[in-house]
């Protein structure tokens, strides 16, 4: 991800969570979270349960979020080559000095309340840092299960897809992962790979059409073993010399943490001998750990796509005809 | 929902070593959803959470991942080179024994990072001595965005993923149970030299930790015993140098002294990795030291004779000549201030029984510390500041100094800043800042205290010196690090005719300490203090010469046996090279 990855990808999660964005340039954005976002990110249980208890109005914070240090320039909304950042809710003015002149008590004994200071933190946001990794991870909260139509169908007829987006670890003392978006036709059982990338560009909504007639021949439960199967049938095919490499460093290790140990026991007093075995064992639960190679399949998300019959023949037409 | 038996076994074999684990979870939790009609997330989400994993997505087994994670951070060339290795050939245990100064806790950190960013690593432990546990606290949350932190509770052990403790807390109940109890995805434990020995608690301690990788961090690793070294392996790799008997019947000529280099070399490069200054990692500026001699006033070196003849005789009377070495405190401390001085003389008074003609004679000398006016070496370093250009800082070992300075400075329409141990972290970094951004001088008391990094500063004025050469060299390391881009101007301030000459000569002519690194001044130290630190040896000798030239005379032995040891480590050291 790039600074413009970055950028793109906060400002859709801070809209997706419905945050009040106040100044927007392409190097910054300056925001109030909305309740749901102060929750995922500010860290703050015991305000926002204190807030639930008491009824109090809930405040969220403001932030500035930067992703462009070099354009961009603290002292003005100005933004990216000194273009005017986008005003697009300016906050309310309002004085606290006035607004400090009615009731409070402060005021009543010193005269003057000092003005609340609002705390606005300014954070750049780089791949990496804290913030983005915590908006990761309220996004992958928030996004497991979808069920979606597609728009645009006069026809009504719908080919129900489950969608399974599958994340692959491939670990030993070293690690390599592989996503598979894999979606099955609920009509037909054919399988389509890079199903994701495929549907991410159409016109999707999750309102349940009027009319909708559904094309399902094959229960959900089997299209779930048939992809996980397909899976299965790749993994059989990939190479497997990482595992192999492991489980020869495996061997190696054992072999010397046995010899090791074994000529302690030759030496060893009778006494001291069960005390050395309990050592052993743990060193080579140690490197079982380390090196044993083991393949891990979990899933990102997945969905079930209500797409138009010729929705993918269609594309598919199209994309052949661009050759 | 259907049953379980209609799906394959949720493990299965894909290759001849290596089998598949499937989560289901999620089926369980789309059906329920289906059958309660949702709540269903929303489109945007989804994409965004498919696009999260694509970027964190780790393609390469080998490749190292943490650089883009850490934009910020610009790491040594010698630093990578020394985190791939230990990924990619040590398999994460690796002994870190680069020299002084090169960064070992950044090697530490990058590798760290680097695991827990392909989600090898989450449960860690780093045992450090106490002085050093917010040192690296900071440097993991800082540098490296890693959530660590300093292990106060005992909840904490199990409460958080990265936990920094001291070794002296880890291995008393009832923590240590807690440890042992615990699987550590990683473990680093610097400053490793201290589990040589195999007997002590620390040694089997850490040898029981239950770990995956492990990283032990030191700067001397063969400094005594090659047994030591092999006992440090074996907590890494236990076997990588054979059996005990066979190691010593392959590798140990004597104690310090290896036979088949070669091969033990072979198999030490496979656990340890030890990059030195020499190799010319790091480019470090010049330092250019300027000794600048100045004689007391009158009335300050009357007041200098005065305690001289004070401390001498007391130091007859007390009969008892380690009882009577701190008073050698008194000389230096007139060669810094009269403020100095007087503090400890005011002390001294007080606890001197009413009846005692020692009173009398410690009066005398209050009376003259308040004859004196001027302060040479203060005038000296303001006009030394308003020469200059660019930040400077005034090193000083007395508060008292320090306070005087500070005002002086004030009187003079100079802002000053202090720093001192005493500080806590907040006002430490507090004072750190103004240094940085209001002020053209600081005057510290602490040199050895963690995080004082200067390398927008490039002159050190030592107002006064330390006996002991490793806090000289603290202090011009505070200035001179990685990181300084301009040469380094040292100034040592110091009186003629007064102990301060006898001190500067021996740093600075015999030990050479100001215009390089001393390669293993700790080492050094070490073997030269076995019987008590260098600065009692000096205090014993300024008690105990008869004259002038007598001081001379010893403390430029003490000077030729500095050398002599440094020779010996060095031939030593050369052997080591041969080896690596």
């Amino acid at each position: 991800m790039n600074k413009f990855d970055i950028e793109r990808y906060v400002t859709d999660y801070l809209q997706a969570t419905q945050c009040q964005i106040i100044e927007r340039s392409p190097a910054h954005v300056r925001v109030r979270l909305s309740v749901e976002a102060d929750k995922a990110l500010t860290g703050r249980p015991y305000y926002w349960s204190f807030v639930e208890r008491t009824g109090a109005p809930p405040e969220t914070m403001t932030f500035v979020f930067v992703f462009d240090p070099e354009n961009y320039n603290p002292a003005g909304p100005a933004g990216l080559n000194g273009r005017p950042a986008q005003q697009l809710n300016p906050p309310q003015q309002t004085n606290p000095l006035q607004q400090a002149n009615g009731e409070s008590i402060l005021s009543r004994y010193l005269g003057v309340t000092p003005p609340p200071v609002r705390r606005e933190p300014v954070e750049t946001i780089t791949f990496g840092c804290s913030r983005l990794q915590q908006i990761f991870a309220d996004v992958k909260k928030r996004g497991r299960f979808v069920v979606l139509y597609e728009q645009d169908n006069p026809g009504g007829d719908y080919v129900p897809w489950l969608c399974v987006n599958f994340k692959v670890e491939f670990t030993c003392d070293l690690k390599r992962e592989e996503i598979h978006s894999l979606g099955i036709s609920l009509a037909t059982g054919e399988i389509i790979e890079s199903f994701h990338e495929q549907v991410r560009n159409l016109a999707l909504t999750p309102k349940i059409p009027e009319q909708a007639r559904l094309i399902k021949n094959i229960p959900l439960y089997q299209a779930a073993v048939d992809l996980e199967k397909d899976v299965e049938k790749k993994l059989i095919a990939c190479d497997h010399g990482w595992a192999d490499e492991a489980m020869e460093r495996f061997h190696d290790e054992y072999r010397r943490i046995e010899s090791f140990y074994n000529d302690m026991l030759n030496r060893a007093e009778p006494s001291e001998q069960d005390a050395i075995r309990a050592e052993m064992e743990t060193k080579i639960r140690e490197i079982e750990w380390q090196f044993r190679p083991r393949v891990h399949v979990s899933v990102i998300n997945c969905g079930i796509f209500h797409l138009r019959p010729d929705s993918f023949r269609q594309r598919n037409r199209t994309r052949a005809d661009t050759f | 929902m259907f049953p379980d038996t209609l799906w394959p076994r949720p493990v299965r074999q894909v290759g001849q070593n290596v089998d598949v684990h499937f989560e289901r979870d999620w089926f369980k939790q789309l059906e329920e959803r289906i059958g309660q009609n949702g709540p269903w997330d929303d489109w945007t989400m989804y994409q965004l959470a498919y696009e999260a994993e694509q970027a964190l997505k780790v393609e390469q087994f080998d490749d190292l991942q943490c650089l883009r994670h850490l934009p910020n951070f610009k790491a040594l060339p010698h630093q990578l080179e020394t985190a791939k290795k230990v990924l990619r050939e040590m398999r994460g245990r690796a002994i870190l024994a680069d020299e002084v100064g090169l960064g070992k806790t950044i090697e530490a950190g990058l590798i760290l990072k680097e695991y827990m960013i392909r989600g090898l690593v989450k449960k860690v432990l780093v045992l450090v001595p106490a002085s050093l546990v917010l040192q690296w606290v900071r440097e993991l949350n800082q540098k490296f965005g890693i959530p660590a932190v300093a292990q106060k509770k005992t909840y904490m052990w199990k409460q958080y993923d990265v936990v920094v403790a001291s070794m002296d807390t880890a291995k008393r109940s009832p923590h240590s149970e807690l440890i042992l109890d615990t699987e550590y995805d990683m473990l680093i434990v610097d400053e490793a030299h201290k589990l040589k020995n195999k007997k002590s608690a620390n040694y089997r301690f850490v040898n029981e930790i239950r770990k995956k990788y492990c990283l032990l961090l030191t700067a001397t690793p063969v400094q005594n015993d090659l047994k030591e070294l092999f006992n440090l392996i074996t907590v890494l790799k236990p076997g990588q140098l054979g059996g005990d008997g066979e190691f010593q019947n392959r590798y140990v000529l004597q104690k310090r002294i290896p036979k088949n280099e070669d091969e033990l070399r072979e198999q030490l490069s496979r656990v340890m990795i030890r990059n030195r200054r020499s190799e010319g990692h790091v480019e470090f500026t010049k330092r250019i030291v300027k000794n600048i001699m100045l004689t007391l006033s009158p009335d300050e070196q009357a007041l200098y004779d005065g305690v001289t003849r004070f401390v001498k005789e007391r130091a007859q009377e007390e009969g008892d000549l380690s009882a009577a070495l701190s008073l050698v405190t008194l000389q230096r401390e007139v060669c810094s201030s009269r403020d100095a001085v007087f503090l400890t003389l005011v002390n001294m008074f007080k606890k001197t029984p009413e009846n005692s003609p020692v009173r009398a004679k410690i009066w005398e000398l209050v009376h003259m510390i308040k004859q004196i006016r001027a302060n040479t070496k203060a005038e000296k370093t303001l006009e030394l500041v308003r020469n200059l250009d660019g930040k400077v800082i005034v090193f000083t070992e007395y508060r008292a100094t320090q306070e005087y300075l500070l005002q002086y400075f004030q009187e003079h329409q100079f802002t000053a800043v202090p720093y001192r141990g005493g500080m806590n972290r907040g006002k430490k970094d507090w004072m750190m800042d103004l240094f940085r951004n209001r002020a053209r001088v600081m005057v510290a008391t602490e040199a050895g205290g963690e995080g004082i990094n200067l390398q927008f500063c490039n002159h050190i004025v030592n107002f006064d010196l330390p006996w002991n050469p490793m806090r000289v060299e603290q202090r011009i390391g505070r200035v001179h690090r990685l990181g300084q881009t301009q040469d380094v101007y040292i100034y040592n301030l110091a009186t003629r005719n007064t102990i301060e000459e006898h001190i500067l000569r021996l740093l600075h002519e015999k030990i050479n300490l100001f215009e390089k690194v001393v390669g293993g001044l700790d080492l050094i130290l070490e073997r030269m203090e076995k019987e008590q630190p260098l600065e009692k040896s000096l205090y014993r000798i300024v008690l105990q010469a008869n004259d002038d030239k007598e001081l001379e005379k010893r403390v430029e032995d003490l000077g030729a046996s500095f050398n002599r040891i440094r020779e010996d480590i060095e031939k030593e050291g050369a052997r080591e090279q041969i080896r690596h």
